[in-house]
Order: C-alpha cells, then structure tokens, then sequence
C-alpha cells in the first residue's frame, strides 16, 4: 500500500475523526468556563446596540463616570433583523441594550420578551412627557417595556430670506391651505421648494400624510392593534390634504434625510418643509455655510394645521431605550436608563446633541431655551420646539403592522397622486390590505 | 514484473469476490468518503434549515413568542397575497428582460471578440470580466448613487449630450430597467467567456468545410456554430433564468423594491417580511412564500430542460 | 494553418478584387466594433471611476448641483477618516481569512467529489451526481436564513468566523465544474497506469489528478474566492462584533445609514479599497482563468 494509501486508511480516519471532534467540544467547554469565571468578577460589560453619531454617545462618559464598575461596549448594529434573531434564538446575543423605534417597542413589548421597566417609568412619570409615555405602555400587559428617549416631533423649517423675498411671512395661525398659497408664491418668486415629497412610493412617500394625519388625531390602528383605523374619515381626508399638496406641484422629489435632500437645500432649491425635530435639523450645521444655504436665515415654526382644532405638531419616529428579559444586568441597565433619559445631565447631553428629550424639566432651564446654532442665527428655534412638546397628543400608536402599513400607503400613494385612482377608494384597498396584514399579527 | 496489484486483486486476496450488494457498496467506501463531504454538509447546513424552514411554513411565528401551528393559513394568505402577484409580475418581466439579454449579449460579445481580426481582444475581455469580481452590494451602492437622483451624475452626463434627466430610480419601468443594467453589468463578462469557451471548442474543419461548400458566413453561423453551442446556450439559459429568480442584491441596494414594489424580487420580500426590514417578524408567511417559489423554480427549470435537452447534442 | 482553437468564421479570399473589397470591408468592420466595445469598456468601467473619484472629494462634493465629476481638489482624507473610524485592516483581514479557507477547503472537496465522479466507477454514481446538480435549484440564502441562524447559534459559531466557511465547503456548481474539467482534461490512460502501478484513490488523486486539473481548479478557486468575498448576507446575520466584520458587512452596515451623515467619503474609499483585491486578483490569475474558461468546459 503506498504512503499516502496508508494515511488515509480507515482506522486513521476514524482516529483522525474522533480527535477532531474531541478536541471541538473540548474547545466548547473550554469557552464557557472562561465566561462563567469573567462573570464572577466586579467589571461587568453591557451591550449596547447602537448606530454612530446618536445622542447617546454623550452619555456613555457620564455613565462610566459614575458606575466605575460597568463599562458600555457600544456594538455598531443597526438592524433590527439582527436583533430578532438574536431573540430567536433564545437570547443567545441578545445585547442588554438597545434603542429601537417605538413600533418596534410595542410590537416586542406584547410578547413580554422586553424587560419590564414600569417601575423605572412610575418613578419619574411627572417629569416625561405624557405624549410620549404612550408609546412606550403596552396595553395588553398594562407594563412598560421601554423608557421613552426623544420625542420625534416635526415643525416647520423655513428661510427667511426666501420667504422675504417672495413677500410671504408666518401669521400667528395658519392652515396647511394657506400654506400651499404661500408655497406656490415662493416658488413664483424664487423657484425653491417648500416639502420634501418623496415619489419613491415606500413609507417615505407616506411621511406627509402621517403628519397630518397625526394632527388630526388620527392613527394607523387603534390602541392595541386589533383594529386598523388608516382609512377612516380623518384618513381620508388626511390623505386628500397631501393631495391638495401634490396638485400645487411645490415639492422636491426628494427623502429629506438624504444627501441629495440636503445639497439641494444648499444650492438654495428648498425654501421650506416640515421635518422632525433632533439631529435631521441640526444637520442643517455641516451644510449650511454661506447665502445660497441660507447661513443665519433658517427658522422654524410649528406646522400649519389641516383643520379646525387639530394640533400644530406632528410626529415622526422617536425612540426609546429597551432591554430584554435576557439581560444578566437589569439593575445596571435601568441605572443606564434612569442616567440617559431621567436625570438632567442626561437630558442636557442629549439634546445638546440634537434631540427634544422627553425629560420635561430640561425644556425649562436656559441652557435648552437659548440654545444657538448658525445655520439659524439668533433665532432661538428651542422655544418652538418646547411649545410643540406642550401639545403633543398621545393618540398615535404604532401596533406591529405599523412599518408594513406604511409601506402599504406609499405603495399605493403615487395612483391617488395622480389622480388614476379615487381617493376614498384607494384608502379603503389600503385598509383592506392592512387589515389583511394585522390579522397575521394577531395572536 | 511488479505484481500487478489492482484493486480487485488485492480484495481477491482477501476476501472472496463480493456477492451481495451490499459488499458491492463495502467495496467502493473511499469514493464515497470522497463525496461524504459534499452529503454531510448538504445535510446539516441546507437539508436541516430546509425542512425546518418547511415546518414553519405551516406555523406563526414571530421569532420571540412561542410558535403557533396554523396548517395551510400562511400558504392561503400568501396565495390571495396581492403582494405575492407582483413578485411574480416583476419576475416574469425581469425574466423576459434579463434571459434574452444573458443569451444573445454574450452571444454577440463572444462572437465580436472571436473575431481575430480585432486588435486588443484580450484587453476588452478582461475590462468585460472586471464587473464580474466585484460585490454587487458594495458596488451598488456607487450605482445608487450614480442613477440615484434627478441631480444624480448620471443625469449629469446624459445633460452633457442634451438629454433631459430620468427618474432612473424613481419610475417603475425606469427602476426596472436600472436593475437590469446593473445585473447585467455584473453577469455579462462571465457569460461570455464562457461562450467564447463554447465558440473556441469548434473544431475549425466543420467550418472551413461549410466554406468551401459555398456557405455563406451568416449561414455558417446559422446552421452550423449555433446549433454546436447549444449545451453551452442550455447552460446560459438555466443560469440566467435562477439567477433571475433570486435576484435579491440588485433590488436591494438599489431600489429597496422599487418605487411602489415595483422592482420587489421573490426574495427580497422574503426577506423583508421574514427579518424584519418592515416590522418582520412573519417567519411563517416568508417560509412559506419561500416554499412557493422554489416550486416555481423546480417547475420552470424542468420545462427549460425537457424543452431543450431531448434536441441537444450528447457529448 | 493548423491552429487548434478555431477563431469564428474567416471571409473567404477567391480572387484579387474580391481580397481588396474583403480587406476593405474587413477595415470597416474592425474599426466600427472596435469603437462598438471600446463604448462598452467605457460603460464596464465607470463605476470604477466614479468609485474612486468619489473617495477623493470633499465632503459633500459627490451631491452637488450640477453634478461634478471631478474633485475639485484632491483629497485623500477620506482615507484617512476611513481608518482613522473604523478597523478598516482588520476587515480585510477577516476578509482576506474567511475567503481564504473557504477556497481552500472547496478546492480540496471539490476536486476530490469530482474526480470520483468523473473517472470512478461506484454503485449509484450518476443518480447521486444528478442529486448534487438538482440541489443547485434549491432554496438557499435568505429562505432558510433564520434555521441557519438558530442552527448556528446551537453550534455555538455565532461570532465566529466558521459559518462563513464551513457550510460551503462544496458547493454543487463547482463539483459540476471540477468533474467536467477531470473528465475532460485528464486522460484515462493516465489513470490507469497509475493504478497498475499500485496507486489507490486517494494516492492518484493527490499525485495525479490535482497536479493535471490545475487549470480547473484555478478556475473554481479564483470564482470561490471572489464569491466569498464578496458575501455578504449571512456575515451580516452572524457576526456581531466589529472586530469580526468582514469588508462587505461592514460597508453595507455602513451604508445603510441614511442620516444626513459626512459618511459618504469614507464609505467610498472603503468600497475603493474592498473592491481593489478581488480585482488584483482577478490580473493576477486571469491569463489562467480565462484560458481554463475557454476550455470550453461548459460542454453539457
């Protein structure tokens, strides 16, 4: 038998085999000892999964600061897929913390896989604001399973000088009628934009009408998702509204979160749109350098209303800081909780970052109502923010099929658009639809 | 001499000739270790997750709570799906865009670079593979880019010759047409070396004899080349047509399905709906759309092969 | 002329007049294809340019109105940024690891199943080869995603970089490809004089059969190589932590943030320089590849 004839015969093989799989579980033990004996030290290492560039950058210092003992190891993981199959797979990765949006909060919250933090939440009830504490309470188990962050609230950005240019300025009141009639003379007057009004046909597209749905109290579905509500009366007129803005044609066919949204604000193409709150609005610093951005000449105001007794202030995102009931550390991630979004050192680091957060005592003080920035010059935007806080309604909730109903919406938006469909028609195939889609939802 | 020791001498000197089957298959144990391995994996990391995935097919599952069995439901739901229709309406259109264009394209390129008159056909053909080697994702996201807006650069070069800006992304039909450039940016190369590969085994007497029979070069190429290449043709036809049919890389740094799902591939949605890119979370109705599809795939790739192989010429 | 690759059709040349209009005809039509694929070199290539431009523009620059398409001053900050942010090195290197191995091991299974199914003779071998073709239809990827997942989790590989290698480890194309190169390409003969002189399988194998299917197996493991590179889907699933990432997973998780972010510099001189070695690669090998393309083993 030759060499290499020998090597490979049958009892070498086994031996070679079992050797390996021998030595693998060896390895496995191995690994668990070691992480049974790293537990049983002082320094403990929470999880975090976060994206780069967020508010809470600014408070993993304060953190480490005073909980010498814990260190935050922020993982950069962004996808929410991710994260259910690290929950699937009965927790295995599962980081200790992480900050989703607050659909995703109610959607995880029901099935009691997020950590109960109601009596986190009870103790500083009186200083968060109500609006946003809603989105964070999870009717079916009356608990809350996430500590609300910031408040995703949108106004109205504007240039000044555009605005001058074209004779048109904000009264006290106004409607979102009054608001096309104003836009279509900035447009006249200088050609710029006043909405960003994607025609992707994705949730994008939806963004407009949620507003002003929002504003009329409206929502995608009712309190605990057992019925969808979208294609109600205040629905369909939600959705007629954005059409009476489509019909103006004075919108930039653009996602106002990207880059070509914002190179089109600097070269002077956006007079105006409504966006949220947070660092999409303090953006506007690295861009905005000079006149054709309008350095100095940005303002904000809060929206327009659709109707009669409709709020001026509508909501976009916003999140909040959650765990699950696989954490090794509850107490030290609560700590984490209370630090970032309960205490005013928290709050302060956050919203110098960028954000509005809910902690209602730090909307008070003067370092959040004179806050600053160039793109805005003297004009102190945090005083609107504040007020738009105030009239924050509690109304819109984000039940599981909330992201794919938005999707829905603006799948079918663009035929409403352009007319090809009717309008209380299309709105009740979309409800149809995401009834259809709620029923996979429910339990 | 050596004692001429073939296998079949060695085991006759140990043991008497086999008889049963089963000795039959004893005997050959080292070519069945050498394809073990293939078996083995396909076992655990695709025959295991396939069955599993087929279980969940007929179960609700969100990925957290516990699963829940609801027999045919997801299928049922996936079936009246107005969703699922599209899929299958871009697939339908992607395949009669995209299987053409992977068969007469590289068709024409490989003829075009077989031609030995050209200078410098080695250049143009690895320029053509270059695509071919990138990551459709990571380059994809320069294509965004590139077709991305009305201030996009390639509106910026089409301005350059005058022509108006496109909603390359942004249409329905435009998007569909920007996904079929960038999968057959990336495919073209590949297909046609290996048409080139098909051309070059001619043997060259075939057609020298045609010539002097008066053929023409057209016909030559007609009755002669073409039906030569037809495994390699079959070959095409099959890779492009599954290549189609899970397209997932393309939609997905591009257009995220498109506006207004027009360019939702089966599989992106799979994903979507399964992992969560909108709210996710319904494992059981991505299982079983998954399920759905590869049936169509099966059916569809018999039908090509029963069409196509019973003509072909058996090597 | 006996040339053995046969180059498509040649006009015919009859008389002298007809050789002068051929040769002018012959002029006209190299010169409209050559500007036919000199066109279409373009288009193949300007990804790559703006690729590369992109990475050395200044922030914002690519988004501006109009257009540029040239940086208005070289930069190469967002190198530096690049690096400067991330562990960009050690995503080559997980990268650089990942593909390596798994080539490795696809070349090795490969080579091995498809010489067995090329030249040797065993109960059952054309029903099983016809299994490990019909398997390539199969739903893999994202359908059976979350099983892979759990199933990783149950190993214990999550993390780690053995899910990118080890489920793919032989892959039914490229047995198909390794089998019809050794069928094709290496002689009976051959074999048999190996066995006559005492050679087992695995003997044979390793002395004969791999040395001969060189052109093959450069084939199946410069595309293995490049396919693992360029994965990216269930690395993004598996591996959690950024000193694990590989290039792709770490420039899509990169580029699927859509904040208004001063990101887009560095993503483009990550996606420059992820995209560079498989195109190194892909010069250094491809007189091989392309010679092992052509061989036309694609043949049924």
């Amino acid at each position: 038998m030759s060499g290499f004839d020998r090597a490979f015969s049958r009892r070498r093989l086994l031996g070679t085999g079992a050797a390996l799989a021998g030595g693998l579980t060896l390895g496995r033990t191995a690994r668990s000892t070691a992480a049974r004996a790293l537990a049983a030290q002082e320094q403990i290492t929470l999880q975090v999964y976060i994206h780069a560039n967020n508010p809470l950058d600014s408070v993993k210092p304060l953190y480490e600061a005073k909980y010498p003992n814990v260190k935050l190891n922020y993982l950069e993981q962004s996808d929410m897929a991710v994260f259910r199959a690290t929950l699937a797979a009965n927790g295995e990765g599962t980081p200790d913390l992480l900050r989703p949006e607050t659909n995703d909060v109610q959607d995880l919250g029901k099935t009691g896989v997020l950590l109960d933090v109601t009596d986190l939440v009870e103790k500083h009830k009186a200083d968060l604001a109500p609006g946003k504490l809603a989105e964070c309470f999870i009717p079916a188990t009356g608990t809350y399973a996430g500590f609300p962050a910031e408040i995703g609230a949108v106004g109205l950005y504007y240039r000044e000088d555009l605005w001058q240019e074209a004779g048109v300025s904000v009264p006290a009141d106004w409607t979102w009628d009054d608001y096309i009639e104003a836009a279509k003379t900035v447009k006249g007057k200088t050609g710029a934009a006043s909405f960003a009004f994607p025609s992707s046909g994705d949730n994008q597209t939806a963004l407009l009408w949620t507003f002003v749905m929002f504003q009329l109290g409206g929502s995608i579905t009712n309190a605990d998702g057992t019925e969808v509500t979208l294609d109600d009366d205040k629905g369909i007129a939600a959705m007629e509204q954005v059409k009476k803005i489509y019909d103006a044609d004075v919108s930039l066919d653009e996602p106002p979160f990207e880059e070509t949204y914002f190179q089109a604000l600097v070269a002077g193409q956006v007079a105006g749109a409504p966006l949220p709150v947070g660092y999409r609005g303090f953006a506007l610093e690295p861009y905005v350098k000079d006149e054709q951005g309008g350095l100095g000449q940005w303002r904000v105001a809060l929206l327009p209303r659709p109707a009669e007794g409709a709020v001026r202030v509508a909501s976009i995102g916003g999140a909040a800081l959650v765990s699950t009931t696989y954490t090794k550390y509850p107490q030290e991630v609560k700590n984490f909780m209370e630090l970032a979004l309960g205490t005013m050192e928290g709050a302060t680091a956050c919203g110098e970052w960028g954000v509005v957060p809910t902690f209602l005592p730090y909307l008070a003080t003067d370092s959040w109502r004179n806050a600053r920035s160039e793109p805005y010059g003297d004009f102190a935007f945090n005083a609107v923010w504040t007020e738009a806080v105030n009239q924050f309604p509690d109304t819109w909730y984000k039940q599981p099929v909330f992201a794919e109903a938005l999707n829905e919406l603006g799948a079918q938006m663009m035929p409403m658009m352009g007319g090809e469909v009717e309008i209380a028609a299309g709105m009740r195939t979309v409800g149809d639809r995401v009834r259809d889609l709620n029923a996979r939802y429910q339990p | 001499m050596h004692g001429v020791r073939g296998t079949e001498h060695r085991s006759a000197r140990r043991r008497p000739r086999a008889r049963t089957r089963f000795a039959r298959v004893a005997r050959h144990w080292r070519e069945y270790l050498c394809i073990a391995p293939f078996f083995v994996l396909f076992a655990v990391f695709f025959a295991y997750p396939i069955v599993w995935a087929f279980v969940l097919s007929f179960q609700r599952w969100d990925g957290v709570t516990a699963a829940r069995w609801v027999g045919f439901d997801n299928y049922a739901f996936v079936l009246r799906d107005p969703v699922t229709r599209q899929v299958f309406v871009n697939t339908a259109i992607f395949l009669l865009l995209l299987v053409p264009l992977g068969l007469i394209l590289p068709l024409a390129f490989g003829v075009i670079l077989n031609q030995p008159f050209l200078r410098l056909r080695g250049v143009f053909r690895t320029i053509l593979f270059i695509p071919v080697v990138t990551s459709t994702v990571v380059v994809g996201i320069v294509f965004r880019l590139l077709f991305g807006s009305a201030n996009g650069w390639l509106n910026g070069l089409v301005a350059q010759v005058g022509l108006g800006p496109y909603p390359w992304l942004k249409d329905a039909s435009w998007a569909r047409v920007s996904i079929v450039a960038l999968t057959t940016w990336g495919r073209l190369g590949f297909a046609t070396l290996i048409v080139l590969g098909g051309l070059q085994a001619i043997d060259q007497e075939i057609h020298d004899a045609a010539r002097v029979d008066g053929a023409s070069a057209w016909n030559v190429f007609w009755r002669i080349t073409l039906p030569l290449m037809r495994p390699v043709m079959i070959f095409l036809l099959i890779t492009s047509t599954i290549g189609v049919m899970t397209l997932f890389s393309q939609p997905y740094v591009l257009t995220r399905g498109g506006p207004s799902n027009a360019t939702l591939t089966p599989l992106l949605h799979i994903y979507t709906i399964g992992l969560g890119g909108a709210g996710g979370g319904r494992i059981g109705d991505a299982s079983a759309l998954s399920f759905l599809l590869s049936a169509v795939m099966v059916l569809v790739a018999f039908v090509q092969l029963w069409a196509t192989w019973g003509r072909s010429a058996e090597p | 002329m006996t040339t053995r690759v046969h180059h498509g059709p040649r006009f015919p040349t009859a008389t002298a007049t007809v050789d002068r209009r051929h040769r002018w005809r012959q002029r006209l039509a190299t010169a409209v294809l050559s500007l036919f694929l000199a066109a279409v070199a373009v288009v193949c290539l300007v990804p790559f340019y703006f690729m590369a431009v992109g990475s050395l523009m200044g922030e914002g620059e690519m988004f501006k109105i109009p257009p540029r398409f040239w940086p208005e001053e070289v930069i190469f900050e967002n190198y530096r940024e690049l690096f400067r942010r991330f562990p960009f090195l050690t995503y080559l290197r997980n990268s650089a690891l990942v593909s390596v191995a798994q080539t490795v091991g696809v070349l090795f299974f490969c080579s091995l199943a498809g010489y067995v199914f090329a030249k040797r003779r065993f109960p059952g071998r054309n029903g099983l080869f016809l299994f490990v073709l019909a398997t390539a239809v199969l739903p893999s990827g994202q359908t059976t995603i979350i099983p892979f997942y759990l199933l990783m989790v149950k190993f214990g590989w999550i993390d780690t970089f053995w899910p990118l290698i080890v489920p793919w480890w032989a892959p039914p194309l490229s047995i198909f490809l390794m089998r019809q190169y050794i069928a094709a390409g290496i002689p009976d003969e051959v074999l048999d004089a190996a066995t006559l002189d005492g050679a087992g399988l695995f003997g044979t194998y390793w002395r004969i059969v791999l040395p001969l299917s060189a052109p093959g197996l450069v084939v199946v493991g410069v595309m293995q190589f490049i396919a693992s590179w360029n994965e990216f889907l269930h690395g993004l699933l598996v591996l959690k932590s950024d000193q694990m990432r590989t290039v792709t997973v770490a420039l899509t998780e990169l580029s699927r943030r859509t904040e208004a972010s001063t990101l887009y510099g560095p993503l483009f001189a990550g996606i420059t320089l992820a995209t560079v070695p498989t195109i190194v690669l892909f010069f250094v090998f491809q007189r091989r590849l392309t010679q092992g393309l052509l061989a036309g083993a694609i043949r049924g």
